[in-house]
């Protein structure tokens, strides 16, 4: 565990009116220090707390509020990719990777944030893809492109009639929505990889990223609603009005720049979360109204943001 | 008996499954870097015509398809190579990340300075604490095969920030084993060349896919490959290559053979001389190398599967073919020829020189000079003289042109082309025109042709000479083209003498932009001013603004363009002190007036007798020029002054009292009057106007040797008698007449028709009551006037 340097770099609020909600954005504070490590892809916990990974995804770190300590979780290789949460905010769900014969092997896991105790969810399998926590705290997740369904309980499976909620997954060249009990594949833009892909928190409408078009939303039966444009790794606000995303250029081989914006839902407004030349913010995800991200160099942030 | 049978079955089925390869449910994630044609980002070299973009993509559709039939399932981060399908480098991770593949490899190509070409492959993380232990893994078991397919000079495998400092974008968001190869060097051009090669590419491709299959543990190819390349020992390339084999020419569109099997592999035009035969069977091969013109050859390899057998080959030209014209020039199908062009012939082989130009003819009759390249291959004939216009002409070569083993063509070959109307470079026009007089000491002279001119052929070919040859410096050279002609402008950088014959030389070597020479020297003789001018009272120097405004406000103005039209003091040219007035004008009509009021109106004063003038440096526009005066009831007149039909300083004046004002008089303004005949647009300077010009006279007119002649006047001083000698090359009505000083005729001493011939005229004082001074004797005939000076002493 290492004690994390906290910088506050920008003080003073800018105010901008979205959907006659002011936004003011307010200071940025830097979670963690180079010499504590490479931190990146962030996530935040339901209750609030922020977690990150480290180089590689190997391992599951977050920062304890009150001691402003950085406390490592596990160690897992790729355990710091997409990894969730239980609704209630006690356990954290991700995959541990293992490389057999340059075959890459997934085991599903969930751990206990307070006795670090690990279950086993999924034997190790190939082609496990994220796992996803419902409302209801099933777990789903796929298997060689096959939605498995662990119920609450973490022990017994279930069929996709009885999942509460819409499910969307995208493999291949298309989008894959489980809803009523039914499964159904859209293409949006046609045969071409879809990536960064979620519900809106009211789960009525797709946010996706086509590979050559830019981003997109779409209602659940692929009807486009808004084109976003070329932006990377959006999220989605948890109230829905906002999309966060990453603006980074490059030149085939090093990011040359990247910058945090945020978009209106309806893509009509959006504005200049970071504007730094030295640093390159990249994959913002939201702490309630707040921003936290990455940079280049490894080092966490967040940037309050105040709607009014 | 059917245990054995059994056995025997299953110890097949063993070895076949041990030696098979496969890779059935891998997931692969091929990313072609870069992507479209963005000189900023997608790594072009100029040199070969190499767009990296184009080779990474190459050799993933050739990666994809082999990957394809080994039964992985491959993801490829882009479609196509254009610039509308370049993702960046997180949608690239992105791809991978979400589909949850094995494994990731971008393939480049790398640059630095042209003098590198090893392999390099690269891991996310440092080089002893990879962020994947399997992707480092994976880059020493790949590596090794990419430098073995491209024989590169080293092979490196090295975390992104220990060998570059950063981390590359597409490793750093994976979620999987990943690497980043760089092959080979596009910018060492040799290599270059060999990565324009699809084969190559397919080769580098097959590479990964050893390697894959050896981390993916998916077992080995049971075939193997043969390549290499062909060369020719005799010719040396003529860029950058390490020593060895590099430096040697490879052979274009070579074709080789293996047996058995007879498969054929046809060489690409692109250099390279690279071949490629895979999914060969284990066993000994024969490789037959043919190419028109070279020996055929073979040599001999075993195959081993799995890997690559390289049969590099020297080949060598054929020496006992008769050699044949490849190509030549000019192309007989174009219309018509630059009567300047050259002739260009390319052989098969090379030739003895002496033995091709002894052959070469050309009907009708060319002489000219050849100029050979050093593999003695080819030759580039230009004639002495441009082509004769519209003419065909016929180039032969006959059997005694030999090649360098002696071997001739096997019959005559000719074609023929025609030539265009024009072989010469005209001059239409000059100013000063040839033998014109009274041209300004600060002249600009105007030079226009039929053709706009080369710049480069006048560095020594333009010449201003006095007359006793010694050139003149010149200054404010300009060179310029107007629908289809040529202009050269410039001016002496110092004036010139006054009453002095000066000549433009323009060489014969000038040429248009088409190399077409003027071929003959052309020589323009003119004579300087004889006016002598002593300074009077100068009313405004130019020096400032002053009254002075734009024309755009003069009433007297009239259809010009105002945003054009300006009056500005300027440092560009002067008569006196450091600055003079400039006047640009442009006419947007037939009948503009270019007005420069002066608001302060300065006074000439009221004597009659006093001659009011200003220096105007003119643009040849013949335009004319006047000048407006006041008089003190504000009755204003505009005065004609002169056509504008000169360039450099003249002053120009005329009494005051030729103006019809009376009393005192004041100078309103200066204007450029249109005429049907002038310049929609021009410059004028103007400097030093003054009143009070006390001399204006004239001296030793004109003389224009072998036409009209005016001799000086002997004795001189004299008195009271002196002889005038003058002669007329033609017929024709002629005056001789005495002025004095102020110009008023004093004597008439011939009024007749004559003769061409020489004459002797005596001019004696007594019959005239003249005091002493100086006087000016005038020769007049056929339009044209001679003046010169003499002085009477009592």
């Amino acid at each position: 565990m290492k004690k994390c340097f906290i910088y506050i770099f920008l003080f003073g609020f800018v105010t901008v009116n979205l959907f006659g909600q002011s936004v003011r954005i307010g200071e940025t504070i830097q979670l963690t220090n180079k010499s504590d490590g490479y931190f990146m892809s962030p996530k935040i916990s339901p209750d609030g707390k922020i977690f990150f990974s480290s180089q590689g995804y190997k391992g599951i770190f977050y920062l304890e509020k009150e001691t402003k300590r950085i406390i490592n979780i596990n160690d897992e290789l790729g355990a710091g990719y997409e990894f969730t949460f239980s609704p209630d905010g006690k356990n954290v769900i991700y995959r541990s990777d293992r490389y057999i014969n340059g075959l890459k092997y997934s085991t599903l896991k969930e751990q206990n944030l307070t006795t670090k105790e690990v279950r086993i969810l999924q034997e190790e399998s190939r082609h496990m893809d994220v796992p996803q926590v419902l409302n209801d705290g099933k777990i789903v997740y796929g298997i060689d492109d096959r939605l498995q369904i662990l119920a609450s309980d973490r022990v017994s499976k279930v069929d996709i009639t009885l999942l509460n909620e819409p499910v969307v997954k995208a493999v291949n060249n298309e989008i894959i929505i489980y809803n009523n009990g039914i499964r159904r594949t859209v293409q949006p833009q046609g045969e071409r990889y879809y990536v960064w892909t979620s519900l809106s928190p009211d789960k009525t409408k797709l946010l996706f990223y086509a590979v050559g078009k830019g981003t997109f939303i779409s209602d659940l039966n692929g009807k486009i609603l808004v084109e976003l444009g070329d932006i990377r790794s959006p999220q989605w606000s948890p109230n829905g009005n906002w999309i966060s995303y990453m603006l980074d250029e490059d030149d085939g081989e090093i990011v040359l720049s990247s910058d945090i914006k945020i978009i209106s839902h309806d893509g009509k407004i959006s504005h200049q979360i970071t504007s730094t030349d030295q640093i390159k913010e990249i994959y913002p995800v939201w702490n309630d109204s707040n921003l936290v991200y990455a940079d280049s160099d490894g080092i966490i942030y967040i940037t309050y943001l105040i709607f009014e | 008996m059917k245990f054995i049978t059994n056995i025997l079955v299953l110890v097949f089925f063993i070895a076949i499954n041990v030696n098979s390869q496969s890779l059935l449910g891998v997931k692969i994630c091929v990313d072609p870097g870069h992507g479209g044609y963005d000189a900023a980002n997608d790594r072009f070299i100029a040199a070969t015509g190499f767009w990296e973009s184009e080779g990474n993509w190459d050799k993933a559709l050739h990666l994809k398809q082999m990957l394809i039939d080994l039964g992985a399932i491959v993801y490829m981060t882009r479609s196509g190579n254009t610039n509308s399908d370049d993702p960046g480098l997180s949608v690239r991770a992105a791809v991978a990340n979400n589909n949850n593949v094995d494994i990731f490899h971008s393939i480049h190509s790398n640059g630095f300075q042209g003098t590198s070409n090893y392999s390099l492959m690269l891991f996310k993380g440092t080089d002893n604490a990879p962020a994947n232990p399997a992707s480092k893994l994976y880059g020493e078991r790949v590596g090794p095969k990419i430098y073995a397919a491209h024989r590169t000079t080293a092979l490196y495998n090295r975390g992104d920030m220990s060998f570059l400092g950063y981390n590359l974008g597409v490793l750093n968001p994976l979620n999987m084993q990943g690497v980043l190869s760089e092959g080979s060097f596009h910018d060492y051009i040799p290599e270059s060349w060999r990565l324009l090669n699809t084969y190559y590419r397919k080769h580098e491709a097959l590479a990964i896919t050893r390697g894959l299959l050896l981390h993916l543990n998916g077992g080995t190819l049971q075939t193997g490959a043969i390549a290499g390349i062909v060369r020719d020992p005799s010719k040396t390339v003529t860029y950058y290559a390490f020593p060895g084999n590099d430096q040697k020419v490879p052979i274009n569109n070579i074709k080789i053979t293996i047996q058995p099997g007879d498969l054929v592999f046809n060489g690409d035009d692109k250099n390279n001389g690279f071949y490629l035969f895979n999914d060969l069977l284990p066993g000994q091969y024969k490789v037959i190398f043919e190419r028109e013109g070279f020996f055929k050859d073979s040599s001999t390899v075993s195959v081993v599967a799995n890997q690559t057998v390289f049969a590099d080959k020297f080949i060598n030209f054929d020496t006992t073919i008769a050699p044949i014209v490849d190509s030549y020039y000019p192309d007989p199908s174009i219309d018509s020829v630059k009567t300047s062009d050259v002739v260009k012939i390319k052989f098969s082989r090379p030739m003895n020189r002496a033995t091709v130009e002894s052959s070469f003819s050309m009907n009708p009759s060319t002489t000219g000079t050849f100029t050979w390249t050093s593999d003695n291959m080819s030759f580039t004939f230009k004639p002495d003289l441009p082509y004769q216009p519209k003419q065909i002409y016929t180039v032969t070569l006959t059997p005694l042109a030999l090649s360098i083993w002696n071997v001739g063509l096997s019959e005559n070959f000719s074609f023929s082309f025609s030539t265009k109307f024009r072989n010469r470079l005209n001059i239409e026009n000059s100013y000063p025109g040839e033998n014109s007089i009274e041209i300004s000491t600060t002249v600009q002279i105007r030079l226009r042709f039929d053709a706009p001119i080369f710049q480069g052929s006048l560095a020594g070919n333009v010449k201003l000479v006095d007359d006793v040859g010694i050139q003149q410096t010149v200054t404010n050279v300009k060179v310029t083209a107007v629908e289809g002609k040529g202009f050269i402008y410039f001016e002496p950088r110092y004036p010139l003498n006054n009453n002095a014959i000066y000549t433009v030389i323009l060489n014969g070597k000038i040429t248009d932009t088409d190399s077409i020479p003027m071929v003959d020297t052309v020589s323009i003789n003119f004579r300087t001013t004889t006016e002598n001018y002593v300074f009077g009272n100068v009313i405004d120097n130019f020096e400032t603004i002053g009254g002075w405004r734009n024309p755009n406000i003069s009433e007297n103005s009239a259809a010009i363009d105002t945003s054009i039209s300006k009056f500005a003091i300027t440092n560009e040219k002067k008569v006196t002190g450091s600055n003079s007035g400039r006047l640009i004008y442009q006419f947007t009509g037939s009948n503009g007036i270019a007005a420069v009021p002066n608001l302060t109106k300065p006074s000439i004063g009221s004597n009659t007798d006093s001659k009011v003038g200003l220096w105007v440096f003119g643009d040849l526009s013949m335009n004319i020029l006047e000048y407006f005066f006041a008089d003190a009831q504000n009755n204003t007149v505009a005065q004609f002054v002169d056509t504008i039909s000169w360039t450099g300083w003249k002053i120009k004046y005329f009494p005051i009292g030729n103006i019809l004002l009376t009393g005192e008089k004041f100078l309103t303004e200066l204007s450029v009057k249109q005429t049907n005949i002038g310049s929609v647009s021009g410059t004028i300077y103007l400097d030093d106007f003054q009143n009070d010009i006390l001399v204006n006279a004239k001296e030793d007119q004109v003389e224009i040797p072998n036409e009209f002649v005016l001799n000086q006047n002997y004795p001189n001083p004299f008195n009271p008698s002196t002889i005038i000698d003058w002669q007329i090359p033609s017929a024709g009505f002629v005056t001789l007449k005495i002025y004095d000083v102020l110009g008023n005729e004093v004597a008439t001493l011939i009024n007749d028709y004559k003769s061409a011939g020489k004459y002797t005229t005596e001019f004696n004082t007594s019959k005239f009551n003249l005091s002493s001074g100086i006087y000016f004797y005038s020769l007049t005939t056929q339009g044209k006037v001679y003046t010169k000076k003499l002085l009477l002493l009592k």
